[in-house]
């Protein structure tokens, strides 16, 4: 099967003063489609910098990232945004809905910015909200919705425009254990149902128990990568 | 585009006590530019009606000479008069242009009943023709108009209030004839008038053109022609006047417009309009920081939600044109709001004025008096809309600029 996602020898340093921090130090590894991944490592280890350079929110000081067979090392600011546009889900640590939209209308926001039409948007965004579990929903604004409704319309606005990956960033660190775990079934049953690819970073046990790959990393480093 | 257009126009109500504050900011700085453009236009173009009624007409042919020394010295040289003024008059006579002469002559004016005397400038009037030119009946307050070869004296309102002078005052003007020689000249007033013109009402009074001739050695000659033009350009007819003159051997008569003869007056008047423009510029300044205000605070405090909407795909120029159009529908709303404002303020302006009478005789410069009205100047109302929008909207690209500037990353890590 091919890989969605190749990192080859993937390096990230920061400056901070007049010390180089290596924060990644060579990451090779290959996700392929329908893979339910996790990063998991301690604070520091450089899953959230991981992510980021996966996601083309940032770029490596060297090494390539290959989304769908693309390397992205040679695309400009604006062809990466399209890459974003198009091919990539992101779901946040703190959510990160738009609060003056509703719930259908942030689920619709990443269809909207393809410039859909607002049948094709009426349809999936209903759809998926839900198979998400907020039917009925639809017209609430965040405020109006607790943390773990909050974060399933961001799960649904990740998936809304098929991606061939979503990272989530700790998406259950803000969330109790109940909901976190909620959560996690929803991505789970999204990444069955859907066979949506998902990366996702996470420091917690029980997070990790429920991924089929767990790729642990250390002092920016791949220390071990069990699949299940 | 569309979509992008939509979330701006949400967006403008996120804070709405905010941007209804920088609405109301951006009406103010309007409905306050329409109305002070249109009362400095409206007092302008007041003025220059009043100065053309009551002194200048439209034009007046002088002898080169007289008009020179007023000019340059402030002299009034009854010397260097036009002496055959009515073949004059009948040479340029036509049926789009009305004609009055006169006799305008430096003088002191005396109320015997008080002490002191008073410069004043006292204009020979031929009562028929005169009202063809200038506009005095319209102005009589009380007594009556003058008549030929009557010792009456007509006088203005301010003037008479200083002179102490009342209908059947005598006045006595002290001055010269032609022949440069003393004279006195007693008058009874016969007539007050009330002109819209300060300088006019201040230290203007009329007597007949014919006692005039007869006291000061006139001669049949008068110091001016004054001509009222019913159809046709003011320029276009000096320029032909000018030239019937010179073709006629009269090359040392020449026509002169209102525009040159109030050319001190109008360009003190068009800089106390510059100096109000900038007063209302200080109230868009005013304005415009509310604006930038609002924007700043607009795009920095959701530097966070710019990071998350560009690593959803969102590309800058989008973020830019968001804030844009977040900036110019605040100004398109505070437009409507400030325009509909200028409209009412501007309506009481141009149908009932502003009172000034209880400025009493304090010269405020121009050449009108009790009532400032406005007048409507759909231009205006263009400028005001098209700059409300459009500064909001520039002004807008700074912050949202900085703001795509900041690495996603970095923006996601914001509170």
């Amino acid at each position: 099967m091919q890989a969605i996602l190749s990192l080859v020898d993937l390096r990230k340093d920061y400056q901070e003063g007049e010390i180089v921090v290596h924060v990644l130090k060579g990451i090779n590894m290959e996700v392929e489609k329908g893979e339910f991944t996790a990063i998991a490592g301690p604070s520091g280890s450089g899953k959230t910098t991981l992510l980021n350079l996966i996601g083309c929110l940032d770029k490596p000081t060297s090494g390539k990232v290959f989304i769908d067979g693309v390397d992205m090392s040679t695309y400009s600011k604006k062809e990466l945004a399209n890459i974003r546009r198009e091919k990539i889900g992101f779901v946040f640590q703190s959510f990160n809905l738009i609060p003056i939209l509703t719930a259908y209308e942030n689920v619709a926001f990443p269809l909207s910015l393809l410039g859909k039409s607002a049948d094709e948007i009426d349809k999936k965004v209903k759809g998926i909200l839900n198979d998400v579990g907020l039917g009925g929903l639809e017209h609430r604004y965040p405020r109006e919705l607790s943390g773990g409704q909050q974060q399933r319309v961001a799960v649904a606005r990740a998936l809304i425009k098929e991606p061939s990956i979503i990272l989530a960033d700790e998406p259950t660190a803000n969330l109790d254990s109940t909901t976190g775990g909620e959560i996690l079934d929803l991505m789970k049953k999204m990444n069955e149902q859907k066979e949506a690819t998902f990366v996702f970073s996470t420091h917690d046990h029980s997070v990790m128990d429920r991924a089929k790959r767990v790729v642990n990393l250390r002092d920016g480093q791949i220390y071990s990568d069990e699949r299940k | 585009m569309r979509f992008i257009m939509r979330f701006a126009f949400k967006n403008i109500w996120r804070y709405k006590k905010r941007t209804i504050i920088t609405f109301v900011a951006i009406s103010i700085g309007i409905a306050a530019f329409v109305f002070v453009d249109s009362m400095l236009k409206g007092v302008h173009y007041e003025s220059l009606r009043n100065f053309i009624d009551y002194e200048s007409g439209h034009l007046k042919i002088y002898n080169r000479e007289f008009y020179k020394e007023m000019v340059d010295e402030g002299f009034l040289l009854l010397d260097e008069g036009i002496n055959n003024y009515q073949e004059v008059e009948k040479l340029i006579k036509t049926d789009s242009l009305l004609i009055a002469s006169r006799i305008t002559f430096n003088a002191r004016l005396v109320n015997e009943e008080i002490s002191g005397e008073r410069p004043f400038t006292i204009v020979g009037i031929d009562p028929e023709k005169d009202r063809n030119v200038y506009r005095l009946p319209d102005a009589m307050l009380s007594g009556r108009s003058l008549t030929s070869g009557e010792r009456g004296i007509i006088i203005g309102r301010m003037g008479a209030e200083k002179m102490e002078a009342k209908l059947g005052s005598t006045l006595t003007i002290l001055t010269r004839t032609r022949n440069d020689t003393y004279q006195t000249i007693s008058l009874d007033v016969v007539g007050i008038i009330d002109p819209p013109n300060p300088n006019v009402s201040k230290s203007v009074a009329y007597i007949p053109l014919d006692t005039v001739d007869v006291d000061l050695d006139m001669e049949g000659s008068v110091t001016e022609i004054g001509i009222r033009i019913k159809s046709g350009e003011v320029d276009k007819q000096l320029s032909k006047l000018n030239d019937i003159l010179r073709d006629s051997n009269l090359s040392q008569l020449q026509v002169v417009s209102w525009k040159e003869l109030g050319k001190d007056w109008i360009t003190l008047s068009k800089s106390k309009t510059t100096g109000s423009y900038i007063l209302i510029l200080m109230v868009f300044i005013i304005s415009a920081v509310g604006v930038i205000n609002t924007m700043m605070m607009s795009v920095f405090e959701r530097v966070k939600e710019i990071g998350m909407m560009r690593a959803l795909g969102m590309r800058d120029s989008e973020v830019l044109w968001d804030f844009i159009f977040e900036g110019a529908a605040i100004g398109f709303f505070g437009a409507l709001l400030g325009l509909c404002m200028g409209f009412i303020l501007n309506s009481y302006l141009v149908y009932h004025g502003i009172d000034l009478s209880y400025l009493k005789d304090v010269d405020i410069g121009y050449r009108i008096m009790k009532v400032a009205k406005g007048i409507w100047n759909p231009g205006a109302f263009v400028f005001a809309f098209i700059f409300a929008i459009t500064a909001p909207a520039l002004i807008s690209i700074y912050p949202s600029r900085k703001a795509i500037k900041m690495e996603i990353t970095q923006a996601l890590r914001t509170a």
